[in-house]
């Protein structure tokens, strides 16, 4: 079994020094990975991405991480990712990598998603531009999280998200808003290409536990939903591992083996 | 002399607020009642906490600001949960 430890909606600022690296310093004792799922940063500054990159400086397994909204608040997400990747933590944005966890190949897909909505309750590609881009662009992370997770032919399968795929794991926030913390076309990509689990944060208010239609298992692991700074879970490789199912680029696979 | 009623949309301009560049904060929760403004939610420091309600009070015009705010400040949770 792989331990995952995961997390989401850290939030840090220029006054959170030191407040999460002890738990992170200590993180190879429970897990096997460190997965962030967004809004990593309260501003999306690069000076808030090197606060949180001195908190994981000296995190002793892989990380891995999508940006969230907050991230790319101050239009300077490519610095806060490349921040973030000179501490080690593979910044995805509808690619994938691999980790090699005592022999067992760990892929995982990421994207940040987008809005959009539930089944019966979602926006469409109609009426004013402004609502079409908004459904296009949520379209497009949708399908770039898809193929990222079709070309993994890992023994282990995970999708990293920020906003969230199901509905279940937003029950607590205002439902009026639900079509601003996720959307449907997310958890169809997980189902269509497959994975083991999938973990988002975003929706502070949310509950923990969710499914895909598919059956495939979604954790909101935002902090204010886990009251802590990450949760373990623990993922069984798949049988005879995933196998690739799609066409989709190569350069969208970044690939990485491991030995930390 | 009784004190004006607080605008029918002040919970929403506070929030408006605290989701601007200052805080950056677009979770909490604000009620406007007769008592005051009253604010929910978590954030991740102390002075996370007193800049949201500096940012409410500024907004509330002299009416009072309650802040039930909690900071997370949990453990780890280390025993996995099995999903597969």
């Amino acid at each position: 079994m792989i331990r995952v430890a995961a997390v989401g909606d850290v939030h840090v600022g220029s006054d959170c020094h030191g407040r999460l690296k002890p738990h992170y310093d200590a993180v190879h004792e429970h897990a096997d990975l460190l997965l962030l799922a967004g809004d990593l940063t309260r501003h999306g500054t690069a000076e808030e991405a090197a606060v949180l990159a001195a908190e994981l400086r000296d995190v002793r397994v892989p990380m891995a991480a999508v940006l969230g909204n907050h991230d790319l608040h101050a239009d300077e997400g490519d610095a806060v990712a490349g921040t973030l990747r000179d501490v080690g933590v593979h910044v995805l944005d509808g690619s994938a990598t691999v980790f090699d966890v005592g022999g067992v190949s760990v892929g995982v897909a990421g994207t940040k998603g987008f809005g959009g909505g539930f089944p019966g309750a979602s926006a469409s590609e109609f009426g004013e531009p402004e609502m079409k881009a908004f459904m296009r662009h949520s379209r497009a992370v949708a399908c770039g999280l898809q193929d990222a997770l079709a070309i993994l032919a890992t023994d282990i399968r995970i999708a990293l998200l920020h906003y969230s795929p199901v509905e279940e794991t937003l029950r607590g926030e205002r439902l009026e808003i639900y079509p601003f913390l996720g959307c449907w076309l997310l958890a169809e990509a997980i189902d269509v290409a497959g994975a083991d689990a999938a973990f988002h944060g975003h929706a502070h208010r949310g509950a923990e536990r969710g499914v895909t239609p598919g059956g495939v298992r979604v954790r909101n692991v935002a902090e204010p939903v886990l009251g802590g700074p990450y949760r373990v879970f623990g993922v069984e490789p798949r049988v005879g591992g995933w196998p690739v199912s799609t066409d989709a680029s190569v350069e969208q696979l970044e690939l990485l083996h491991t030995t930390r | 002399m009784t004190e004006p009623a607080p605008s029918p949309y002040l919970a929403q301009h506070i929030r408006d607020a605290l989701a601007g560049d200052g805080t950056a904060e677009l979770g909490i929760d604000v009620q406007v009642t007769e008592h005051g403004v009253y604010l929910s939610g978590a954030v991740t420091s102390a002075e996370q906490r007193e800049d949201v309600e500096a940012v409410a009070a500024a907004e509330a015009a002299g009416a009072p600001v309650h802040n039930d705010i909690v900071i997370v400040e949990g453990e780890p949770r280390v025993e996995p949960e099995v999903l597969s």
